[in-house]
């Protein structure tokens, strides 16, 4: 039988596999930029490799790189930019002309959503996971979860009512 | 607004990556682990400190291969001691890391990536970083790998070089011994003959799923019979492995190969499988030539022969021509009683072409298999890696498409199996027509001379077919193009019959900045 290290590694080789770019998606609209989001996937799967040890398997161990993935994002995000580098509302701006204008309502809503709300949108939309993934990787009850979406839901709605009328 | 939505609002803004693949390798790197070439061509993940003493052992390995591959060589026995074993068997744990490659492969079956390479919504969960090399099958006289991996339900998968592959569920303990090439049987068909000779049996790959069988022979109809190597693998794939070509001169006839048995230690037989070969009850009649002049730049098909479709069958016929097709994959184009008017939008050649809408990252999309050649009365063609149940079969002429386009931007002939097929013809049309308008000559001053065109500058210049949009999310009457612009970017949309949006968003530059069609229609 192989090490249990071994055995975590293959399997978060089989996650990075099957859902790399979902990651990329998720931290793509988190950060903003693709290439600020291949750098934070790739360093979240090198960070669950060199912590593998630690992994208790309370939790599944894709939720468990979800949720190191979102506090990475969000940490980067935190730090101080260069002055070059945008604020926080990155992370919903266009990299370059890539999206029509009639969907920069959207955006704007979405960037000014609280952070919470902001990354479960994210994660229920860019990623597909339901709502108790979302839980176990915000670490938050499954009903607050549907709560916060109905929220974030409402606030787009009220902001694209608001702009289309 | 509801979760749909926003999840359609959300697909429009979404950076898919779809182009990115990721780099383990690097991960690794970044991790303190380093990739090693390990013996065949595999890889292998070990610490950065373990480096150099590993590396002189895979060495000592290689050579140690070497020279034991260069022993049986130099007496003359290398291949003959491999036939001689007849069931060879592998531990999985100690084979062979699968090449990064492979495992690639094995991870995107869930994902059905690239388009073709696994059926849409075929998503074994193969563990692809356990896949393993254990050995090798001889496929046309070529020596060809295989590769397996577990997968997370118990069953596995298997690929064998440049060939097929499968997937298989788990077995429970108490299952009869069993011998599966149900689905593996290659056959050629000449749908000009109507004798038995018209099915002649290629070949064979199939596993064998039990420990107990320790022989595999193939049992022709004549009575002759021939053993066949096979690779048998440890838990968890605990399943054997086998292919064989059949002789040319064994193809067809009462010399054809009838059953594959398995045999346990004590020479009974435990599990058989019939290599059944499909009976072709009618003679088609032969294909015609093309008119003199016509379909130089396209393929004839000459003598081509195509596997007979299996059951159960899918039909549909429209404008005086009937497609079947088969599980197998293999179509049956008869095109013998097709409508003068549309024979004449196809004698300059065409396309065959059959597709499978599946999702792919949450959008809808048709996997398309299609064959150019000129017009013939009968058609027999296999479509690979299109799944076992079609969605739809077409012929599309060469007669050049121009906006507005003949027959709505539609095939000249479309024949839907269901209603997802249907649907993708109608949003196909669609999108094909924006698109092939979008490029038009015709719009170019749309294109590129903002301010925004009045509704009656549109009608003069493009007729009835465009109506201006009041607004940038108005949707435009069925079967028009709307148009819209703000002084920098001009919106066309259409609405499929089906009720699909469709559009295409150009900016100040003339170039198109966001487009939803590109996967409908291979207009760029």
């Amino acid at each position: 039988m192989p090490p249990r290290s071994d055995l975590l590694l293959g399997e978060i080789e089989d996650v990075y596999r099957h859902q790399y770019r979902k990651f990329l998606r998720v931290a793509r609209a988190m950060l903003g930029d693709r290439e600020r989001a291949r750098d934070a996937v790739q360093e979240t799967f090198a960070r669950a490799i060199r912590s593998r040890s630690v992994f208790r398997g309370e939790g599944s161990l894709e939720g468990w790189v979800w949720r190191m993935l979102t506090n990475h994002c969000l940490d980067l995000l935190r730090a101080p930019q260069p002055a070059a580098a945008s604020n926080r509302d990155v992370a919903t701006l266009p990299a370059r002309n890539d999206h029509p204008l009639e969907h920069a309502e959207l955006r704007a809503a979405i960037a000014a959503l609280p952070e919470q709300q902001r990354t479960m949108v994210f994660l229920r939309h860019y990623a597909d996971l339901d709502y108790e993934a979302i839980a176990e990787v915000t670490g938050v009850a499954r009903g607050t979860v549907a709560a916060t979406l109905h929220a974030a839901r409402a606030s787009l709605q009220r902001t694209m009512e608001g702009s289309t009328a | 607004m509801t979760e749909s939505e926003l999840t359609t609002a959300l697909d429009v803004l979404v950076d898919r990556c779809d182009d990115e693949h990721g780099d383990w390798a690097d991960v690794l790197g970044r991790a303190g682990l380093v990739l090693e070439p390990a013996a065949g061509g595999a890889l292998a993940v070990l610490p950065r400190s373990r480096r150099r003493t590993t590396q002189r052992r895979i060495g000592l390995v290689a050579l140690a291969a070497v020279l034991l591959g260069v022993a049986l060589v130099a007496t003359g026995f290398a291949r003959d001691a491999l036939s001689l074993l007849g069931r060879i068997d592998v531990d999985f744990r100690s084979s062979e890391p699968a090449p990064e490659v492979v495992r690639w492969g094995f991870a995107n079956l869930a994902t059905g990536e690239p388009p073709g390479f696994a059926p849409p919504g075929f998503a074994p969960r193969a563990i692809a970083s356990q896949a393993r090399t254990v050995g090798t099958l001889r496929v046309d006289g070529q020596n060809r790998t295989i590769w397996v991996a577990p997968t997370r339900r118990g069953g596995f998968c298997y690929a064998v070089e440049d060939s097929l592959g499968s997937c298989a569920p788990r077995v429970s303990p108490r299952a009869l011994p069993r011998i599966d090439a149900s689905h593996d049987v290659s056959f050629d068909f000449d749908p000009r003959r109507g004798t038995p000779d018209a099915v002649r049996i290629l070949g064979s790959e199939g596993i064998v799923v039990s420990d107990e069988v320790e022989r595999l022979t193939v049992e022709f109809a004549d009575g002759v019979s021939e053993d066949l190597d096979f690779v048998y693998v440890s838990p968890p794939i605990d399943a054997g492995f086998f292919a064989y070509t059949v002789p040319a001169e064994r193809r067809s006839g009462p010399g054809r190969p009838r059953l594959i048995v398995g045999r346990n230690r004590a020479g009974e037989v435990v599990a058989r499988q019939r290599l059944d070969v499909p009976t072709v009850t009618r003679t088609l009649p032969p294909r015609f030539a093309p008119p003199p002049g016509r379909g130089s730049t396209t393929r004839r098909i000459r003598g081509r022969t195509s596997p007979l479709p299996s059951a159960p069958l899918q039909r549909g016929e429209a404008h005086g021509v009937s497609i079947i097709a088969g599980t197998n994959g293999s179509v049956l184009f008869d095109l013998r009683g097709i409508t003068p008017e549309r024979r004449a939008m196809l004698e300059n050649g065409l396309t065959y072409a059959c597709f499978k809408v599946g999702v792919r990252h949450g959008v809808t999309h048709a996997y398309r298999n299609g064959v150019s050649a000129e017009l013939q009365p009968t058609l027999g063609w296999r479509f690979d890696r299109l799944g076992t149940s079609l969605d739809g079969c077409y012929l599309a002429g060469y007669y050049g498409h121009r906006w507005p386009g003949k027959l709505d931007n539609h095939h000249v002939v479309e024949v839907s199996f269901t209603e997802a097929g249907r649907r993708h013809f109608e949003d196909s049309a669609a999108a094909f027509g924006l698109a092939l308008f979008a490029r038009s000559p015709a719009t170019f001053r749309l294109r590129r001379q903002p301010p925004p065109l009045t509704a009656d500058e549109l009608r003069r210049e493009f007729g009835s077919r465009i109506a201006a949009l009041p607004s940038r999310n108005a949707l435009p009457p069925r079967g028009m193009i709307g148009y819209w612009a703000d002084g920098s970017d001009v919106l066309l949309r259409r609405v499929s019959s089906s009720g699909r949006r469709l559009e295409i968003v150009i900016g100040a530059n003339g170039g198109v900045r966001s487009e939803n069609i590109r996967h409908l229609t291979r207009v760029e």
